[in-house]
């Protein structure tokens, strides 16, 4: 047993790791191995405890139980800066940056000297930081302020940050899900250059093909548990480790290579609904303002018709945010023009929209979604609080009695616990999917005529996805247009008739995944033939590339 | 009278009755770049200027006065950070409640002081006949309390301190952005204490500057709003200990202008109007908390018109203003 | 700290915890309550002060017999109106804190209608309306100020709210000391009697039992608020809106809820409640108009707001425990006592709710958990882990 701790040159091991939050085991014993100057994948469904059990090891959280080795010696990491003591430095998912502050302030930050910051200091670690950039291939510049980078930007200072600590081991926590599949590449020749340099490098991913085209060795984790230790990727396939991830759930169901979202549902109806001739959302040269004055949409144009749905491919701050908010009435439109059913809505507000047959799935379900600190029936009622038929006697007060009936009647396709249903719980209370299915409920029970589904399985796990799914399918079905934005190729391409990349606040291109929604700006591809042609449209790499093969 | 002996006297007066201003503005100013809104302000200010007073007078020396302010500052301080830092109790209602129970042990604990009617001493003047000649700032300059070099001297480390150090700019890593600052392995917690504490403190000595030199004596609610009005300041100075300066001399200055303006013949419609009438002094005092809505008003405006220019600006207040951190709260979201 | 056995450590987890509704909430009241006058009377100890005697005689001098606890009542009628005031702002998270210069403002327009607006003649009830329906009127403009300074320009209700208390209070002096003032000092003429309120003392000739009772007919108006705002909070649209803005005003404007004009309601409905008070007080209590007639009523309705849990049926309660709070302190030397007790009283009503917030848990220390030293630990979990986990290829 656990031999490999002798045969190989450990320079991480956690053994038995737990730590619980409110409500959930987030590691359940987890443990892991990591060799001296490998890159070590830790991989699982979300929820799977990869970042908790990353986040312990960068002293941010202390474990319940368990134990932390590093170079065979056990340790106890207090805080960040114990394990930036031992070496460890950590890129989180949301970086660790203070966006009013300078790069250089900002990798100054945490460390202990010097006291005084003359203006000499400053003048010599920028200058630090432009060798460590030039060695690396980390191109940033030192004087600029934070909140002015990209994205990208920022996770090299990050990184920057790390090695200017000269940290051995990096924990980079989903690195790539906030890049183009371009910046991702540079990326990974970051990651070699710094294997080659003899650093250890812990990589948290969900994406397999990633892993696997960069790791050495890799962890799969499954709802807190360590299934599988330190394989060598040479020695296993993305199916194998597919399986793992998911567990008893079989692989077949859950689709290969760790898409378990395209499963099932990939082009199962290929012939929508009669279309009619205008579109039920048609978006013309928009042009509107980011939270920071720039402008965030540059003539985005697109048309939905009913009983279709609409994917917005993209990496994430490429005017997702802002389309969203002009189409629900958040934001100001600075031109263009947005018609919903052939009537523009450019000067109607939140609630009129509302009216007119628009609903919502907000990006962030916990901030815009839901109240969280109010129960599962308030939340219900967040949009149809006006709603004339909840009025009790007199008529100016409500009546709990309606209430209660209509809660029911939304929640019941969804098959709740009773116990949410009963006891009526803080929505705030309620997972992640279970929350994200009452929000997607509430907005179908207007019957909308245009839904606005903004990253609708974020953070979902698999059962939540399909029914989320589902209910999105059976809304198309119904003659609802639907929008919807994912980082997630897979699944746009297993969900929607046609998928358009936004590009810099524009529609650079779109293909079409079924017959009827192909046009000539769209063309019909296969799915792995649009993920190709996606892939590149959002790197920014193809307005025009060749001409995809047609099915 | 004068234009030019009356803009000396106001200006002599009215400066040193921004001093108070200027320390509870800077102490607001700690506690706020460091992501703790402090509302207690008022109520630690009147327990300091109590205090200061009290020790005074039992002492007869107004440096201890000053010293006894000081500590009772640090410890409605510790008190604020238990409950907001600690506890993470909501930052406006828990600083209000301390506010008002200082108020209230400051008017029990001074009932007996109005009633004594002994005078403490105050702190020292001081005389520099050389400056006298200075163009209008010569009665200020040639002679003013101790308290105006011992602000002015808070106030620029407060300066270096934001500018220089990595105290400040640990802080301003806390206040903008907690769990960034915890990741790199700055306590949130210390750090936030630390800054509450000190601004405490400022709090109480603003409190003895006030009852040992700017307004002598020990009235009950001596600070009139005075608190609120700093707090106000440091929105005022978008945060920044120079424009925190400015604003606190220039509110002085408008504190002072009513009374001086008694003594002033003006032209005969305003004489005859209601602001010379009986109660019409009332009026003129309402020029402070009428400017402070004025300085809000023009101040959310100003940051909103940024806001819609292409150039990026980032608001003025600390992103994690007002927000308690917890760090298993970073999982939950 | 605790004293626990090696190895256990006690960890807080954080609970969400509902509206701040339930039997938990009273309990938790009583809790902080009980708490709050211990600690009250440590630091009144430490101050010299005889703790027991001085919660005796504000015992005696405000519940132990009728006329006192009429006494209390009277007290309670503002702070009950004031703290609806308060709760109904709060409960949409707006810091609607202007409530002591909403209730002079109250006050004073209801002594302007009736010396300076309507002629003594009028009949007493139309007089009284007019009076009640002026205060409430202009208290809500004077708080629907800080809705305007927020919607418009987005100042901080908190700060506009609060500078409007010294404000309205300058301005309340301007009148007593200059225009309205009688003879120079800072009082106005007594109100006509057809201005008053009418007391229970005022029955003394046909049920003598009345005799003395000051309590007025505003404890009734106070009790009909109570009811009537707590029907609109639990039980209408309007009060559901407030409770989501409360929570999350980002969803609110998501969901497209007139936020704004919720806002804006909020605030005036909270300035009315407020003038009412001011209207009880003149018309009342005081019959008069004075630059001090208020004991800081605005700012004590904060607390009691805060310890009804911003729950309009618990209001009452705790504005008759308050008013006898301000009653027997009247008695008290030193006399900050009272302002002390209420300080102390939210202090603890907060720190019962943070503590409550979060669900002490005990950990046990596990085998191999990472107190023990490292050396013995490696083979202790080397056989647990044969449990679980997978080996290493």
């Amino acid at each position: 047993m656990s031999t490999g701790s002798l045969e190989v040159d450990l320079a991480v091991e956690l053994r038995d790791i737990a730590k619980r939050f409110p409500g959930v085991q987030a590691c359940d014993r987890a443990s892991l191995q990591v060799a001296r100057g490998e890159v070590h994948a830790v991989v699982g469904e979300n929820g799977a405890g990869k970042s908790t059990l990353l986040s312990i090891l960068g002293g941010l959280y202390a474990p319940d139980s368990g134990q932390i080795f590093l170079d065979g010696r056990a340790v106890r990491l207090r805080s960040p800066r114990d394990a930036a003591d031992h070496g460890i430095a950590m890129v989180h998912q949301h970086f660790s940056l203070i966006p009013k502050l300078g790069v250089v302030e900002n990798v100054l930050l945490g460390q202990a000297r010097p006291w005084w910051l003359s203006r000499r200091v400053y003048a010599e670690l920028a200058e630090r930081l432009a060798q460590l950039s030039a060695q690396h291939g980390l191109p940033v510049d030192p004087r600029r302020r934070v909140a002015d980078l990209s994205v990208a930007e920022q996770q090299r200072v990050e990184i920057l940050k790390a090695l200017y600590r000269d940290a051995r081991i990096l924990i980079l926590d989903e690195p790539t899900a906030v890049l183009s599949p371009a910046e991702a590449e540079q990326l990974r020749q970051v990651l070699c250059s710094l294997r080659a340099a003899g650093r250890t490098l812990i990589y948290v991913s969900h994406k397999l093909d990633e892993v696997f085209a960069l790791a050495d060795r890799v962890t799969v984790l499954r709802q807190g548990r360590s299934v599988r230790m330190a394989v060598p990727v040479a020695e296993t396939d993305q199916g194998t480790i597919a399986a793992e991830i998911l567990g008893e759930r079989s692989p077949d169901t859950a689709g290969a290579a760790g898409h378990p979202e395209r499963s099932g549902t990939a082009l199962t109806v290929d012939s929508p609904p009669d279309r009619p001739v205008s579109p039920v959302l048609r978006i013309v040269d928009l042009h509107a303002s980011g939270p920071l004055g720039s402008e965030a949409l540059r003539g985005l144009s697109l048309q939905i018709a009913a009983g279709e749905i609409y994917g917005v491919a993209g990496v994430t701050g490429n005017g997702q945010r802002e389309l969203c908010d002009v189409l629900c009435g958040l934001r100001p439109l600075r031109s263009g023009s947005v018609e919903m059913n052939g009537h523009s809505v450019a000067s109607l507000s939140a609630a009129q929209r509302r009216k007119q047959g628009l609903a919502s799935i907000p990006e962030d379900r916990y901030a815009q979604g839901c109240a969280a600190s109010l129960s599962v029936a308030d939340n219900v009622l967040l949009t149809h609080s006006d709603r004339p038929d909840l009025a009790g006697c007199c008529g100016l007060l409500v009546s709990p009695k309606a209430i209660r009936a209509f809660v029911q009647r939304v929640l019941s396709p969804l098959q709740l616990p009773e116990s949410i249903v009963a006891q009526d719980p803080p929505a705030g209370s309620l997972s992640g999917g279970t929350l994200q299915k009452l929000i997607l409920a509430r907005e179908l029970a207007h019957r909308p005529t245009l839904l606005l589904a903004a990253y609708p399985c974020r953070g979902l796990d698999i059962g939540a996805m399909q029914t989320v799914h589902r209910l999105l399918f059976e809304a198309r079905d119904q003659g609802c247009a639907i929008l919807v934005m994912s980082e997630q190729l897979d699944e746009l391409v297993a969900l929607c008739d046609r998928v358009g990349a936004l590009v810099r606040g524009r529609i650079v291109g779109e293909v079409a995944l079924t017959w009827s929604a192909a046009t000539p700006a769209a063309p019909l591809c296969t799915p792995p033939a649009a993920m190709t042609r996606l892939g590149r449209l959002i790197s920014g790499l193809a307005a025009q590339d060749p001409k995809p093969e047609a099915r | 009278m004068t234009v030019r002996v009356f803009l000396e006297n106001l200006l002599a007066a009215g400066v040193l009755r921004g001093v108070p201003l200027l320390f509870a503005a800077l102490g607001e100013l700690w506690a706020e770049r460091s992501g703790v809104l402090c509302l207690s302000i008022e109520g630690t200010l009147l327990l300091g200027a109590l205090a200061g007073y009290a020790a005074t007078l039992a002492t007869a020396s107004p440096f201890m006065g000053l010293l006894c302010a000081l500590a009772v500052g640090l410890i409605c301080g510790l008190l604020h950070a238990a409950l907001v830092v600690g506890l993470r109790v909501d930052q406006v209602i828990a600083g209000l409640g301390l506010s008002f129970v200082a108020s209230g042990l400051a008017s029990m604990l001074g009932t007996p002081l109005v009633e004594a009617r002994k005078v403490a001493a105050q702190l020292p003047v001081i005389a520099l006949p050389s400056l006298s000649a200075v163009p209008l700032l010569g009665p200020l300059l040639s002679q003013h309390s101790i308290v105006l070099e011992l602000a002015l001297s808070v106030w620029l480390i407060t300066a270096l301190v934001f500018s220089r150090t990595r105290l400040g700019l640990d802080l301003t890593a806390v206040g903008e952005n907690p769990s960034a600052a915890d990741a790199m392995g700055l306590s949130v917690l210390r750090l936030r204490v630390l800054a509450v504490v000190i601004g405490s403190g400022l709090f109480g000595i603003a409190g003895a500057s006030l009852s040992l030199a700017v307004s002598p004596g020990w009235v009950e609610g001596l600070s009139a709003g005075q608190g609120f009005i700093a707090l106000v300041l440091v929105i005022f100075g978008r945060f920044r200990p120079s424009r925190v300066a400015l604003g606190a001399f220039l509110f002085g200055v408008i504190r002072r202008l009513p009374l001086d303006l008694q003594g002033v013949t003006l032209p005969d419609f305003i004489e005859r109007s209601f602001l010379r009438g009986p109660g019409s002094t009332y009026v003129l005092d309402m020029l402070p908390y009428v400017m402070t809505m004025a300085v809000l008003a023009l101040q959310t405006v100003r940051v909103r018109r940024a806001q819609s220019e292409t150039t990026l600006r980032l608001d003025d207040a600390p992103w994690a203003l007002g927000r308690p951190y917890h760090r298993a709260a970073r999982h939950e979201r | 700290m605790l004293p626990l056995p090696r190895g256990y450590r006690l960890v807080f987890e954080p609970v969400l915890d509902r509206d701040g509704s339930g039997r938990w909430r009273l309990l938790r009241s009583l809790a902080s309550l009980g708490a709050a006058f211990a600690v009250a009377a440590l630091v009144l100890t430490a101050a010299g002060v005889d703790a027991g005697l001085a919660y005796r005689q504000i015992f005696t001098a405000s519940f132990a017999d009728v006329p006192a606890l009429s006494d209390t009542l009277v007290r309670a009628t503002p702070l009950a109106l004031c703290a609806l005031g308060s709760a109904l702002a709060f409960r949409a998270r707006l810091w609607n804190i202007g409530g002591e210069g909403q209730l002079l403002v109250g006050a004073w327009a209801a002594v302007g209608v009736v010396l300076h607006g309507l002629p003594a003649s009028t009949p007493r009830p139309i007089l009284l309306i007019a009076m009640l329906f002026c205060a409430a009127v202009a208290s809500a403009l004077w708080a629907g100020l800080c809705a305007l300074l927020r919607l418009w320009l987005g100042v901080s209700e908190l700060l506009s709210s609060l500078m409007l208390n010294y404000i309205a209070l300058l301005g309340l002096r301007s009148f007593v000391f200059g225009p309205w003032s009688e003879g120079g000092f800072g009082l106005t003429p007594q109100l006509p009697r057809s201005a008053w309120l009418p007391r229970l003392s005022d029955l003394a000739e046909r049920v003598p039992a009345c005799r003395g009772l000051t309590v007025h007919l505003g404890f009734v108006l106070a009790v009909l608020c109570v009811v009537f705002f707590g029907l609109v909070l639990s039980r209408s649209r309007f009060g559901y809106r407030l409770r989501v803005l409360g929570a999350n005003p980002q969803a609110a404007r998501a969901a497209g809820l007139p936020v704004e004009r919720d806002i804006l309601w909020a605030l005036l409905l909270s300035g009315a409640c407020a003038g009412l008070a001011g209207f009880c007080e003149v018309s009342g209590v005081v019959h008069r108009l004075s630059d001090r007639f208020s004991t800081g009523y605005g700012f004590t309705a904060l607390i009691v707001a805060w310890l009804a849990g911003l729950q309009p049926r618990w209001i009452l309660p705790a504005a008759i425990l308050f008013g006898g709070l301000l009653v027997g302190g009247q008695e008290l030397q030193p006399g900050g006592i009272p302002l002390l007790l209420q300080g102390v009283v939210l202090m603890a009503v907060l720190a019962s709710e943070a503590l409550l917030r979060s669900r002490p848990r005990l950990l046990r220390p596990e085998a191999g958990s990472s107190d023990e030293p490292s050396g013995a630990s490696a083979a202790a979990t080397a056989a647990q882990k044969s449990d679980h986990s997978e080996d290493l290829p």
